[in-house]
């Protein structure tokens, strides 16, 4: 049977992948890409937990089950658009002044 | 008018911010009308400030005049509270005695942001003379951080070469020490009552403080840093040549007449007595550390080929003195330590001042570039040479009394190897002659060889006029240091008793038997 | 003791004095500075004999007249006041400084005549009579100190006032500097006697029993502050070189009244040196060393103003050994004759040197009396009373000396090192003997510098041409010359001032009381005919010393050629005399050049590299070091900050897992 390990372990490994991707990746999009993949491998463990909940009888009053982490999944897709947004334009002005994508060349902080 | 009388410390604290204030409030073009408000404003000071002498009447020990409170932040147990005593008066004076001068002295000085350096004099002036008055521990705190400011500015904007160097070293080295004590006033606050109750207020501290002997020591330690560094004490004296060498006349005749003195007040008004047990300890140690200041300072003296640091070097060698007085803890060597301390801001400061005279005309501080200029400058001479046995302490000037009081003071001290501290620090009388006599000679006596030295002009009326009043602070508090040694004797017998536990009497002289009828008197004269 | 408020004005009339010279002295004529500075110094003479005859009255007169004139400061224990005290030996002194002074002011009027600081002069000369007046008269230690630094101030000033010669200069700084660490003894001394008693003024100090380590150790750092100030050894260097003043100067302060203030001191606190009396006899012995090597000195000195500079290091030694044997009244009164006599020796070369437009060189000079009857003469009565040829002053002050030697008792309890069995009954002779052949050498180098400058023909270049000194000048030379024969009447010895019914006005007879006695008692008497026999061979020496000086110096080129036959004899002994046994580059090379080195190296090594350069800019660069290794963990890589953060965070929650 599938059961929640496996969609745990399935989420493991794509946060691993994602993280993966925005520590060695170089081109900014794909780091950017890696986050999203990082914010949906969360995603995925919410709505594990959602559908197989630690505690047994997660019900309200009326019966009806608890779909916190559902909630939260909205949540997090929302602030992963709003983000995908903003690192995008900030990744189309940096090209603009210095002309690559490459993450090694934003090191003007360095030092 | 009352309302005058009861915040009269107030007002001449902060006169001196408002003239800044008016003066930033001016065009910045107008640089003649920002000295005339400098001038006046420290003038005004000056003469207000007399009334605190007139007035100042004979306060008992342990309490102070001209108390002010006023509610600043009373949750956190902090207050606005100032008030004097004797030690404070003297030093108070000092400051708004030689303000006017420097702001006079620095009048042709420079053309470059004068606004901003007239700023900086009077912002100073408040700064010193509140943390002179304070007596909350972070209003003095603030007051005490609030030097740095102006100082590094002055240093470092009308500076020499090095000024930069010099400024930045003066304030961070400054700044070390001062960040300990923080630390240390902190601890005091948390400790001063139960919570809700604590508070920074200096009597109400030394009131409660009840430390055991090691937590002690270290808060000792703690403040004694900040101080040390700023009187300052060997070793920790090398920011000192730095900052007099490149600073502008007007700061170095500040720095060295009072802002140095301000570190020794920091010993007797609040590391001293707030941690007597410690305090008790450690003055042997404070004592020597004196006294190699006076040896040392006097050494470097006379390797030295440049006249600011020169000066400045006799200077750790003067406050080594005072160090020495104060750690002796006898009413003479105490005393005399105070006096001593009064004594170096106006025959140091003359010091400087001349030599920012010396450095309008020739623009060199290098002994090598002088030699025999008595002759073109016989009035700079003489006064130079006045001010120079005020400083090596010659009687009937006010350098002897401090010093005959501080090493007979401290020979007959109860302190550990008092009597070797006196014989040693009494030394520093025949090196303070071998350096400044030898300086003296290089710059005015003999052959004037350097042609450039010849066309130097003589002392103008207003060089005179900033001379004159230190000229005449040296002769008579030389001949007539009475009122001053009445006026601090409440406030040292205080300290004595607090640091010691042993009340000070007055004692009559104990003089050991009589030789008795076996000595021949002396008799009449009876013709054979 | 007799309360008096008028005794402040004896040292401030010249005080005033010198301030109208100092401040407007620029600007008024000349005239009215000499005549400001010699009438303040006649009116402190005037009021001093006032106070004189006030004590000196005879029967029911007060012994002392006091005046406190204000309280100087009073801090816990200690209570110091300016108050003056004068008494027999005080007042004499004060008529002696104001009386001499005065015939110096008026010599300096015509000698220093053409010299542009001519009010700077005055100012400071009248600065200087009214420091020695403080000296004198102040009733405690401290208001002594107070005059004794301002006469070396005034020396200072004086000696360098041609400051435009560096050499000039640095005598005068010289003199500070030997006198400061003769001032750094007398300082520790009070601080000593001020921790024992409590109290620093005379009148307290004198009913006081101090144990004999505090006394003593009292008295020895006093002395030393004296051996600074009356240039004994070791610390009589700045003597000599303080010649480069002007020569009345070297009269009035190098001869007659600031060099005496040791003496003067050992003899008003003779209360305290007789409880020393191990310091006693180390003050004799100091003094007669110093008599003699600096006789020694004299004997092949060039310069006129050295060979009196030397003498009168060696007369100081006399007056030294006189106090040290206990004998106070014998060394005062040397005190007193020597002054006469060594200021008009002084301004006899001072009239020379003025004559001769500047020479010093005594063997450019020669049958000056030809030129100058009035120096030679007086220079030769003074000559006569410094050796002791005839029964003048001179001889008698000095024989007392030698006799007290002789005949003492005050060395015959002590022992030559704690403990030993060996008693210093030998001291007393011993130094009678070194002093008489001082004596011989003094008679020898005075007789020569006489007759070098005075007999014989003049060598000196032709254009120079010899001219007498104006009245201004010569007067006082006579006054002094005949004080130099009158004083003798003070010091003549008991038996013939009882004969001569002359005893009343003996200097002995005059102060006694005033000096406590040593322990020992006073000095043996002799009978008749051991006192004529010492008599007899101080004369002998004295004229033996005479004869020899004219055997060499007054012979004419025969002499000459004598003289340097004989010198040739004893080529290194000559050469280290003349250059003055070398003290001076001793000192040079053992105190003052590895002082300085010392100074340059500490500044140097310790503070420019250890202190500033290790700990202080050290601190600095390795604060600066640290920074620079650690901002390489900034590489401005984005993702290298993002991984640290998540392997940061991972270990966090590892630790908080784990341990909870």
């Amino acid at each position: 049977m599938v059961g929640p390990v496996h969609y745990l372990v399935l989420a493991a490994i794509l946060f691993a992948l994602g993280a993966a991707g925005v520590v060695l990746r170089r081109n900014a999009i794909i780091v950017l890409m890696s986050i999203e993949l990082m914010l949906n491998a969360v995603n995925l463990t919410f709505l594990t937990f959602s559908r197989f909940p630690l505690l047994p009888a997660a019900t309200d009053n009326l019966g009806a089950r608890m779909m916190q982490g559902h909630a939260a999944v909205f949540f997090v897709i929302a602030v992963a658009a709003a983000e995908a947004a903003v690192g995008l334009a900030i990744v189309i002005a940096a090209f603009r002044s210095r002309r690559s994508v490459n993450v090694d060349d934003f090191d003007s902080l360095r030092n | 008018m009352n309302w005058l009388a009861t915040h009269l410390l107030s007002l001449i604290v902060f006169l001196p911010m408002a003239g800044a204030l008016l003066c930033a409030a001016l065009p910045r073009s107008e640089s003649g009308q920002h000295k005339a408000v400098a001038l006046v404003t420290s003038i005004a000071t000056f003469f207000v400030s007399l009334l605190l002498w007139t007035r100042f009447g004979a306060v008992p020990a342990g309490s102070y005049a001209f108390e002010e409170r006023a509610a600043w932040a009373p949750s956190l147990g902090i207050g606005y509270h100032l008030g004097l005593d004797g030690v404070a008066l003297l030093l108070f004076l000092l400051t708004t005695f030689l303000s006017p001068i420097v702001i006079g002295s620095a009048w042709r000085f420079t053309e470059n942001k004068v606004r901003l350096f007239c700023i900086a004099l009077l912002v100073l002036e408040t700064a010193m003379l509140g943390t002179l008055a304070a007596l909350d521990l972070v209003l003095f705190y603030v007051f005490w951080e609030a030097m740095l400011i102006p100082m590094y500015l002055l240093i470092g904007i009308w500076g020499s070469e090095r000024r930069i160097y010099a400024a930045v070293k003066f304030f961070l080295f400054t700044f070390v020490g001062s960040v300990l004590m923080l630390l240390a006033i902190f601890y005091l606050w948390a400790h001063s009552g139960a919570p809700g109750q604590r508070t920074f207020d200096y009597l109400e501290i030394l009131a409660r403080s009840n430390f055991p002997p090691d937590v002690q020591m270290w808060l000792f330690l703690a403040f004694a840093l900040a101080f040390a560094i700023k009187v300052p004490v060997f070793p920790l004296h090398t920011w000192l040549p730095d900052a007099h060498t490149e600073a502008p006349a007007a700061g170095s005749v500040l720095l060295a007449g009072v802002m140095l003195k301000l570190g020794t007040f920091g010993f007797i008004r609040y590391a001293m007595p707030l941690f007597p047990d410690a305090a008790q300890q450690a003055a042997p140690a404070i004592a020597w550390l004196g006294v190699v200041g006076i040896v040392y300072g006097s050494f470097m003296c006379m390797a030295q080929t440049d006249l600011k640091r020169l000066i400045a070097y006799s200077s750790v060698a003067h406050l080594g003195f005072v160090m020495t007085g104060l750690a002796a803890l006898t009413p003479e060597a105490v005393s005399g330590a105070v006096l001593q301390m009064v004594n170096h801001g106006i025959s140091t400061g003359a010091l400087f001042l001349v030599i920012g005279m010396l450095y309008e005309r020739t623009h060199t501080r290098e002994l090598a570039s002088y030699g025999g200029i008595a002759k073109s400058t016989p009035a700079l001479a003489a006064v130079f040479l006045v001010i120079t046995l005020s400083s090596i302490g010659l009687p009937g000037t006010n350098g002897f009394v401090g010093e005959f009081l501080i090493l007979v003071g401290t020979f007959t001290s109860p302190i550990a190897s008092a009597q070797a501290l006196a014989v040693v620090g009494a030394t520093g009388v025949i090196l303070g002659a071998v350096y400044m006599l030898w300086m003296y000679q290089r710059v005015f006596l003999g052959p004037l060889t350097l042609p450039a030295n010849r066309a130097l002009r003589d002392l103008s009326a207003r060089e005179w006029a900033t001379l004159v009043p230190l000229l005449a602070a040296i002769v008579v508090i030389g001949v007539y240091p009475g009122p001053f040694l009445a006026a601090v004797k409440a406030p040292v017998d205080g300290f004595i008793q607090r640091v010691t536990g042993v009340a000070v009497r007055a004692e009559a002289p104990r003089l050991p038997p009589s030789l008795g009828a076996s000595a021949p008197r002396l008799a009449s004269v009876s013709p054979r | 003791m007799l309360e008096v408020n008028w005794l402040h004005l004896i040292p401030l009339l010249p005080l005033a004095g010198a301030a109208f010279c100092g401040l407007v002295g620029r600007w008024v004529p000349k005239s009215w500075v000499s005549a400001v500075a010699l009438s303040a110094v006649l009116l402190s003479f005037l009021v001093g004999v006032t106070a004189f005859r006030e004590i000196a009255g005879g029967e029911g007169s007060p012994l002392q007249i006091h005046e406190l004139v204000y309280s100087w400061f009073s801090v816990g224990r200690l209570s110091v006041d300016l108050g003056l005290t004068l008494d027999r030996l005080s007042g004499t002194l004060v008529l002696v400084i104001t009386g001499v002074g005065f015939l110096i002011h008026l010599y300096s009027v015509g000698y220093m005549d053409e010299d542009p600081g001519y009010w700077r002069y005055f100012a400071y000369l009248n600065l200087f009579v009214a420091a020695m007046l403080l000296l004198v008269l102040g009733d405690n230690l401290v208001a002594m100190f107070v005059g004794w630094e301002g006469v070396g101030l005034c020396s200072y000033l004086l000696i360098g006032f041609w400051f435009e010669d560096d050499a000039k200069s640095y005598a005068g700084r010289k003199a500070f500097v030997v006198n400061r660490i003769g001032d750094f003894g007398f300082l520790i001394g009070v601080f000593v006697l001020f921790q024992a008693t409590g109290t620093v003024s005379f009148a307290s100090l004198s009913g006081v029993a101090l144990p004999l380590a505090t006394a003593s150790a009292a008295a020895a750092l006093l002395f030393v502050g004296a051996t600074g100030k009356s240039a004994q050894l070791p610390l009589y260097v700045w003597l000599p070189d303080a010649m480069a003043g002007p020569t009345p100067v070297s009269a009035l302060i190098h001869a007659a009244t600031m060099v005496t203030a040791g003496v003067y001191m050992v003899a008003r606190l003779s209360f305290l040196y007789v409880q020393a009396p191990g310091v006693l006899a180390l003050i004799a012995v100091v003094g007669t060393l110093t008599a003699l090597w600096a006789a020694l000195i004299a004997t092949s000195q060039q310069d006129i103003k050295k060979v009196l500079a030397y003498s009168t290091v060696s007369q100081l030694g006399y007056m030294f050994l006189g106090v040290g044997t206990g004998a106070f009244f014998a060394g005062t009164e040397h005190l007193l004759t020597h002054a006469f006599f060594k200021a008009c020796l002084f301004l006899g070369s001072g009239a020379v040197i003025h004559g001769l437009h500047g020479e010093q060189d005594m063997r450019r000079m020669g049958g000056l009396k030809r030129h100058m009857p009035h120096t030679a003469r007086t220079f030769l009565i003074a000559t006569i009373a410094i050796t002791g040829t005839l029964p003048l002053s001179g001889f008698f002050s000095k024989d007392e000396i030698l006799g007290q030697a002789l005949r003492t008792s005050a060395f015959s309890f002590l022992s030559l090192t704690p403990g030993s069995s060996i008693t210093l009954t030998f001291l007393g002779p011993l130094l009678w003997a070194v002093g008489t052949f001082t004596a011989l050498l003094t008679s020898f180098y005075m007789w020569r510098c006489y007759y070098l400058t005075f007999e014989g023909e003049y060598r000196g270049p032709a254009d120079v041409h010899p001219h007498e000194s104006p009245w201004t000048m010569t007067l006082p030379l006579w006054v002094l010359a005949f004080l130099s024969i009158v004083a003798l009447v003070i010091v003549l010895p008991p038996e013939l001032a009882h004969k001569l019914h002359l005893e009343s006005i003996t200097w002995k007879h005059f102060t006694e009381g005033l000096f406590r006695a040593a322990r020992g008692g006073p000095a043996r008497e002799f009978a008749y005919f051991p006192e004529i026999a010492a008599y007899a061979t101080a004369l002998a020496v004295a004229l033996v010393g005479w004869r020899v000086a004219v055997r060499y110096f007054n012979a004419g080129p025969q002499g000459a050629a004598r003289a340097q036959a004989f010198a040739a004899r004893f080529p290194r002994l000559r050469r280290a005399l003349e250059n003055k046994l070398y003290v001076d580059e001793i000192y040079e090379r053992i105190f003052v050049r590895p002082l300085w080195a010392f100074a340059r190296w500490l500044w140097r090594i310790v503070d420019a590299w250890i202190i500033d350069g290790l700990l202080v800019n050290g601190t600095g660069k390795a604060v600066a070091t640290a920074g620079a290794w650690a901002r390489k963990f900034q590489n401005g890589n984005v993702q290298r900050y993002a991984a640290v953060t998540a392997v940061g965070i991972a270990l966090l929650v590892f630790v908080l897992l784990t341990r909870g």
